[in-house]
């Protein structure tokens, strides 16, 4: 069953491809020549892959914010600004507390990220839980309030005014996350890449191995069961939101903490937004997660040649592509059964 | 009346891409008669006769209706033949009148475009027949009872000129004065020379009123005759394949310390409102509770699982549970109870007691890990968890393929025994709450499940079963408590004799006039 699952994704991602280079092909490109430069681009030195895995980081840590609340059942559509909260306490941690080590500076960075995100997801829970607010329409508002919130902090309190960017004061450097050359090449790739396999793996444990992941996913498949079984859902729906928040507070580090060494405006990058499309691809297993974050960080990276190798197309053809991998994942069921009973009949007559 | 064939099934065969859901099945069936349809769950009954109607089409043979081979291609078609088909769930409008129900579809105008409501009633009158069917028909079918809903499906049919009915599980929802009433109107219906079909599972009701008999079992015909000289072992020979042991006769009840108790309990904020309700339960004996669909039992099970506020008090295993507790409390509360001993087997079981695309291996365990040991610290253990799993299902029988394989892929049958081995083997169990113990269950199950509820009882677990089933209380109570519109309306107790409870007397409470009234009234007012 997960075998066939995952060759059936497979197949939507390689038929939303081929779409968007058949597309490339009306507007007087080479579809073969377009692929190679994705490829090239993407995977074609240590530092062009170094960008890919630096862009896919981010993706892995809302990717799994996000499917970790599906696993509950719960849409949290606000990861972006749990995002956005998570980044600016980790650059405020790091602007107020400028010669902390290493070794301090990195866990209080990253559980100051943890916390605001985890906060700012229980306001969506708490919301849906006391007052039924349905979760879809708090964390979509409450992105609007984060973006508030770090243009506060990034052009007003923190402001580095020596700068003519939107952007705030230097963080210590004990908290800059080291790059790792011998993978990334000069790309700004750095642990926070690992932090992010480490924490798909804890994910992945907890789905599978322990009662918290057993119950979540109960909640999310079966509420009434759970309900008569004494589980309180409210409880439930709190601690995921929460889990699911905190991860997606962790995205920032990697460029803010790897990379910029502050915050600048807009940083998130709508990378909380993509993580939902990288969750449904992953199909809500941590390490799915994982695969389709690096496809969509290496189609970030690949497609920015294009402006420059090809004559009628841009960049955006990531997007394009994207979204079609998007649409044929989720007709899966218009190609599935007609796969499925492919399967079925080849079985029968092997039997 | 009519003696000719009616209906025939030559050589009919229907494959679905996992089985053949109806194999080579012939037989005819005459005119003018009541013929029922019998078989377990997924014998293919319901594809028998949605080939009949037109809704599949038979991948092998023919059917033929009244000698002329059938081609139609929809519902539509057989209707317009002189089919008609009576759903397990009805197809009415609440809101609107009876006659407007049964017009609808099919309605007559005058030249302005006006309803000709009069002209469809005189059609009525005139062809109805029976008396039984008088209904009003001004009346909104909102407030109409099942059994007059059923009527009013009933109507529908021979309003639009049906010859051979079809009704699905149709005593179901029906109280046993009900199953009187619809039988006595099928008869005047047969009389008239329609001919009906009645998918069933009980067999009392096709001694009583059925003309022949025919049974499917795994989509093959393994019987066919006649009422007036069958024995009841053969059609359920027919049906399960084997012999199947009479039930074991029980031992008295040993009754111990009190268990559950009811103390005026009442529960308004409901949609079937209970009222002023007191019993007790004691450990050692099985409370069967009667009544048909929608008499407060689901709300009576809610409030003692602690998930509905309530007036008056609820003592449950010597607990007495917070009157309106919040969601929280409810968890709280409700965990201890089954850290207690607390099993229940819900009423819909694919809502309430299964996690249905999870595996078989997950849902023959979930809820009880922790008492169990199959959680250590937070973690999961594996090989305990499947080692467990393993040898309950085995216990209760459970036949599955794989324990990889979703719970949702296993028969009603297979899935009911999963849920009482998880609720019942691996802790010690001190009060069983069965909502709707067989509800499409196979027979085969049912009896095990039965075997295993009295066996529960000696061992001095306190049970209380609830069921639209008077048959099945009867033979698993010691006493029955009946309610009527969320009322207690009679208390039997079991006699040492060979009719233990008085099945007309139960009848009646079931159906209390006084209860049901005085509801409808309070509801108006």
């Amino acid at each position: 069953m997960r075998f066939f699952s995952f060759y059936v994704t497979a197949i939507a991602v390689a038929l939303g491809f081929i779409l968007a280079l058949l597309l490339t092909a009306f507007l007087g490109e080479n579809p073969l020549d377009v692929a190679w430069v994705l490829i090239r681009g993407s995977v074609g030195s240590s530092t062009a892959f170094g960008y890919s895995l630096f862009y896919a980081t981010p993706l892995i840590f809302t990717g799994l914010s996000v499917a970790w609340a599906l696993k509950a059942g719960l849409f949290n559509i606000g990861a972006e600004g749990q995002m956005t909260v998570g980044g600016i306490s980790m650059a405020i941690v790091g602007i107020l507390l400028q010669d902390l080590s290493a070794w301090l500076a990195w866990p209080l960075a990253l559980s100051a990220g943890f916390m605001a995100g985890a906060f700012w997801a229980w306001l969506v829970a708490w919301f849906k839980v006391n007052r039924g607010v349905h979760e879809v329409l708090g964390s979509i508002l409450l992105n609007f309030v984060s973006y508030g919130l770090a243009g506060l902090f990034i052009l007003n309190v923190f402001r580095n005014t020596e700068s003519a960017n939107p952007e705030t004061l230097e963080i210590g450097s004990g908290f800059h996350l080291s790059t790792l050359e011998w993978l990334g090449g000069t790309s700004p790739l750095n642990i926070a890449f690992f932090f992010a396999l480490a924490f798909a793996a804890l994910i992945d444990l907890l789905i599978r191995r322990s009662k918290i992941g057993l119950h979540l996913s109960w909640t999310g498949g079966s509420p009434e069961f759970a309900r008569r079984s004494g589980l309180s859902i409210s409880k439930q729906t709190i601690g995921a939101m929460m889990i699911s928040g905190g991860l997606a507070g962790l995205a920032g580090a990697s460029v803010i903490l790897g990379y910029m060494h502050k915050a600048r405006e807009g940083f998130a990058g709508g990378a909380g937004f993509v993580g939902i499309a990288v969750a449904l691809l992953g199909r809500g297993n941590a390490w799915g997660v994982v695969a389709a974050a690096v496809l969509f960080g290496c189609l970030q990276k690949g497609s920015l040649d294009l402006d420059i190798d090809t004559e009628n197309i841009s960049r955006d053809l990531a997007v394009v592509i994207q979204a079609l991998i998007v649409i044929a994942v989720a007709a899966r069921p218009v190609f599935e059964r007609p796969i499925r009973n492919w399967v079925d009949r080849r079985n029968k007559a092997v039997n | 009346m009519s003696q000719t064939t009616s209906v025939q099934f030559d050589s009919v065969s229907r494959v679905f891409p996992h089985c053949r859901a109806v194999d080579n099945v012939s037989a005819s069936f005459e005119g003018g008669q009541i013929h029922a349809i019998l078989g377990e769950n997924g014998a293919g009954k319901s594809t028998l006769m949605k080939l009949l109607f037109g809704l599949l089409q038979p991948t092998e043979g023919q059917i033929r209706i009244r000698g002329e081979v059938q081609h139609w291609k929809s519902a539509g078609d057989a209707i317009g033949a002189g089919l008609g088909m009576v759903q397990q769930h009805f197809a009415l409008v609440d809101s609107l009148s009876v006659i407007d129900n049964i017009m609808l579809g099919y309605e007559s105008t005058s030249a302005l475009g006006v309803l000709n409501r009069g002209e469809a009633i005189r059609n009525l009158e005139k062809n109805r027949q029976s008396a039984a069917l008088q209904l009003d028909w001004h009346q909104r079918v909102e407030e109409l009872s099942v059994g007059e809903k059923q009527k009013v499906e009933i109507l529908k049919l021979i309003a639009r000129k049906s010859q051979i009915l079809v009704l699905d599980e149709p005593t179901a929802v029906l109280s046993p004065k009900e199953i009187d009433g619809l039988f006595a109107i099928l008869k005047s219906l047969r009389d008239q020379g329609r001919t009906v079909f009645v998918i069933t599972h009980k067999l009392g009701e096709v001694f009583d009123h059925c003309d022949t008999w025919f049974v499917l079992r795994a989509g093959k015909k393994t019987g066919q005759g006649s009422i007036a000289t069958a024995r009841l072992d053969d059609i359920v020979r027919a049906m399960v394949g084997t012999d199947v042991p009479p039930l074991d006769s029980r031992r008295p009840a040993v009754t111990g310390e009190s268990r559950l108790t009811f103390s005026n309990v009442s529960i308004l904020e409901a949609a079937h409102p209970v009222r002023d309700l007191s019993f007790e339960l004691k450990a050692g004996e099985v409370l069967g509770v009667a009544g048909v669909d929608g008499a407060g039992q689901s709300e009576i099970v809610e409030a003692l699982l602690g998930l509905r506020s309530f007036a008056g008090e609820i003592e449950v295993l010597n607990c007495i549970l917070k009157s309106s507790p919040t969601p929280n409390e409810s968890a709280v509360q409700l965990t201890r109870l089954r850290e207690l001993g607390l099993a229940l087997v819900g009423e819909d079981r694919h809502q309430q007691s299964l996690w249905l695309d999870e595996s078989v291996e997950i849902n023959a365990a979930i809820g009880f890990e922790e008492q169990n040991q199959l959680v250590k610290a937070g973690w999961i253990q594996r090989g305990a968890w499947r080692e467990a799993v393993l040898r309950w299902l085995n216990s209760f029988d459970v036949r599955f393929n794989s324990l990889e394989l979703p719970v949702a892929r296993l028969s009603g049958g297979n899935q009911q025994k999963l849920i009482f081995a998880r609720e019942l083997l691996g802790r010690a169990v001190r009060l069983l709450v069965v909502h709707q113990p067989t509800r499409g269950v196979d027979f085969a199950a049912i009896r095990l499940i039965h075997e295993r509820i009295i066996a529960e009882r000696d061992r001095g677990t306190a049970v209380v079963v609830i069921s639209s089933e008077l048959d099945e209380l009867m033979a698993l109570s010691d006493r029955i408590l009946v309610l009527c519109a969320g009322r207690a309306t009679g208390h039997f107790y079991r006699e040492p004799t060979s009719a233990p409870f008085d099945r007309e007397k139960i009848g009646v409470a079931m159906t209390d006039a006084a209860a049901s009234r005085s509801t409808q009234q309070e509801r108006r007012a």
